[in-house]
């Protein structure tokens, strides 16, 4: 995190990448700084796969400086860069095939009772993949970003009540893709 | 509406607002083991997706790849997130290798400059001291330092010079002129230039020297000898005053006149052998208090090169080596120019140089007469390769940041009197404050150091003082 930078709001930044280099980039960085994570987190567990998920990110935060040194306007900057990482999913998306496999997930999915941890987390990560993409998108938008069912209405231009719709199939299925390999899910 | 509805508002807040349906999600809990696993999953699975959430850590290189391609400094402060997250990161490069390349570039820097500037300024004519008995004539060496002081007083249009050559039978030897009075200085001014260039007497000297044994005087001493002596000659031809006329012994130059360099350093480079005190030497133990006033003009901020002016004013403090009788003078304001070429908004690298003076009182024996009040300040050229830094993700308050700079040179006479030449080191920690985005203020401590060596002595000296300054960025 850039300090001197940090007490601007996301606004302030934003206009400041309009500015010479030497500020420009001082307010990128404080940017980059706080919605870095946030921003490759949504691109790993939409895509699922990392080589994509950092081409991305990288696209995405390149596409965001070009496009605010063109004086595009914005007023919520988070979304914004979310709207950005996600036209670039649905682009990757187009352009290859889902190459996971329920199957594929039953071989590489341990059947063993004691879990720990890590290896729940690394079973639902497994999870998500098996979701349909908008159900996944729908999933990480809110349980992982955190996001209204308004703020992700504004991003993916579905109304509120088919996204809630799609939450709501992501956890019954992830659920059952748990519960079907785990039974002791309540010892966790 | 089933439980499993009711769970999913409840985890949306949308229960919140209907208590009805809520207790009866409570009751059913209460109740109900299908119930209360449900609901314990949905627990389950949203503090998994939250852990894994704040375990994604983006890649370090990802990271330098944005920053690359956007042309920008990668930041610190990501790397650092980065490994509180505990996430696979690359490891972090080593500060000694992250700055080695500048590191590098400043000592390679350095000694391109100390090597133009020893060599490729060095247009003196130098002598060596060859005498092999022992030097135990220190009123003729007293007596040669007053004939420079005067050749310098001479150069600089000083009317108040009272200098005495000694009497002795080797100052004699070698300059059978005097200066008595103060209306020497103005004969002197006369032929300053001209026995500053007249290089036979060096022959001479040198061939006395190894008659009469000057053991210790350098090569330096003797060149600065040899052209007081062709100085002093010809103030004695032309004016001839007695010997036993007005002999005033206070040597009286302003603080940083404009004597030549050569004609000042002749005056400090006295030999530290003999019968001290003579002249403090620059690498001497003195401290001299450092102020600086600087400004900093970047010529364009899309072209990464910045001048910077800057005004160095500094004092002597007593040198311990010596009587009580040193004191210490006022401070002297010399100026000092760069060229600095930025490599980032935090990083720069560049060049510096500037003459430095330092003043100087003490009393010494002058013409045999002891306790004589003698004023100096001599000066000396110095350039260094700088590296400076601000360190950006340190804010000490609002818009202040810290940085340091460091400096690593040489210093030198110049001119003829070219063998006084050493290294240099300087070293700035202070802080920027930004007042606008285009005018900081800086201010800090300087610590500098230098060696040199003279009459085959290696000296050094250390510096404390402080800086502060204004840069204003166009």
């Amino acid at each position: 995190m850039v300090k001197g930078y940090s007490k601007y709001s996301d606004l302030e930044l934003f206009n400041t990448l309009k500015e010479p280099k030497h500020e420009a980039e001082l307010a990128f960085s404080e940017l980059y700084s706080r919605y870095n994570q946030r921003i490759y987190a949504y691109c790993l567990r939409v895509t699922g796969n990392p080589d994509e998920a950092r081409d991305i990110f990288q696209d995405t935060f390149l596409k965001f400086y070009k496009s605010a040194k063109s004086d595009r306007q914005v007023t919520n900057v988070p979304g914004y860069l979310l709207t950005i990482a996600r036209n670039l999913c649905l682009n990757f998306k187009r352009d290859r095939k889902e190459t996971v496999s329920f199957e594929d997930f039953h071989l590489s999915a341990s059947s063993d009772s004691s879990f720990e941890r890590k290896e729940y987390l690394e079973l639902i990560r497994m999870a998500l993949e098996l979701l349909d993409s908008d159900h996944r998108e729908a999933f990480v938008l809110r349980e992982y970003q955190g996001m209204s069912y308004a703020e992700m209405s504004v991003l993916t231009g579905v109304s509120v009540s088919a996204l809630k719709n799609r939450v709501w199939r992501a956890k019954e299925k992830i659920k059952k893709i748990l519960s079907r390999y785990v039974t002791e899910v309540s010892k966790l | 509406m089933s439980y499993s509805d009711l769970i999913h508002k409840y985890f949306d807040g949308e229960l919140e607002s209907e208590e009805v349906l809520e207790e009866t999600l409570f009751d059913a809990l209460k109740s109900d083991a299908d119930v209360r696993q449900d609901f314990t999953d949905h627990l389950r699975i949203r503090s998994l997706c939250q852990e894994d959430m704040t375990s994604i850590t983006t890649p370090s290189e990802c990271t330098q790849n944005v920053f690359m391609q956007l042309g920008f400094q990668i930041p610190g402060a990501v790397t650092q997130q980065a490994a509180v997250n505990g996430a696979a990161v690359a490891p972090a490069v080593p500060v000694s290798r992250r700055f080695m390349s500048y590191a590098i570039t400043a000592l390679v820097s350095s000694l391109l400059t100390i090597a133009v500037f020893m060599f490729a300024l060095d247009s003196g004519e130098l002598l060596t001291a060859e005498g092999d008995g022992t030097n135990d004539n220190n009123e003729a060496e007293n007596s040669l330092a007053s004939n420079k002081n005067t050749l310098a007083a001479g150069r600089s249009e000083i009317p108040v010079v009272r200098n005495i050559l000694s009497d002795d039978a080797s100052a004699d030897s070698r300059s059978s002129g005097d200066v008595r009075s103060a209306s020497a200085a103005t004969a002197s001014e006369s032929v300053g230039d001209q026995a500053l260039t007249q290089q036979p007497a060096e022959t001479e000297i040198a061939a006395q020297e190894r008659q009469g044994g000057f053991e210790g005087i350098s090569s330096t001493n003797t060149s600065a000898i040899s052209t007081a002596d062709a100085a002093a000659s010809d103030i004695q031809a032309s004016e001839a005053f007695p010997a036993e006329e007005a002999p005033i012994p206070l040597q009286d130059v302003p603080d940083n006149d404009e004597r030549s360099i050569p004609a000042v350093l002749a005056s400090a480079m006295l030999p530290s052998a003999g019968n001290a005190p003579s002249a403090p030497q620059i690498g001497s133990r003195e401290a001299r208090i450092l102020g600086t006033v600087g400004i900093s003009l970047p010529v364009n901020e899309n072209l990464p090169f910045s001048i910077a002016y800057r005004r160095i004013a500094s004092s002597t403090n007593p040198n311990p080596r010596l009587t009580t009788d040193v004191v210490v003078s006022d401070p002297l304001l010399d100026n000092a120019l760069s060229l600095v070429y930025n490599l980032s908004p935090q990083q720069a690298i560049g060049i510096e140089v500037s003459r430095e003076a330092y003043g100087q009182e003490f009393t010494a024996t002058v013409d045999g007469r002891p306790d004589q009040l003698v004023r100096q300040s001599p000066s000396y050229y110095w350039v260094a390769a700088l590296y400076r830094h601000r360190i950006q993700e340190w804010e000490l308050a609002e818009q202040l940041f810290p940085y340091f700079q460091v400096g690593l040179g040489a210093i030198s006479s110049g001119e003829s009197l070219g063998k006084f030449s050493g290294g240099m080191m300087r070293l700035v920690v202070g802080s920027q404050f930004f007042l606008t985005k285009n005018i900081v203020v800086n201010g800090g401590l300087e610590v500098s150091g230098i060696s040199y060596s003279t009459s085959d002595l290696l000296e050094t000296s250390y510096n404390t003082g402080f800086t502060y300054g204004i840069q204003v960025n166009f």
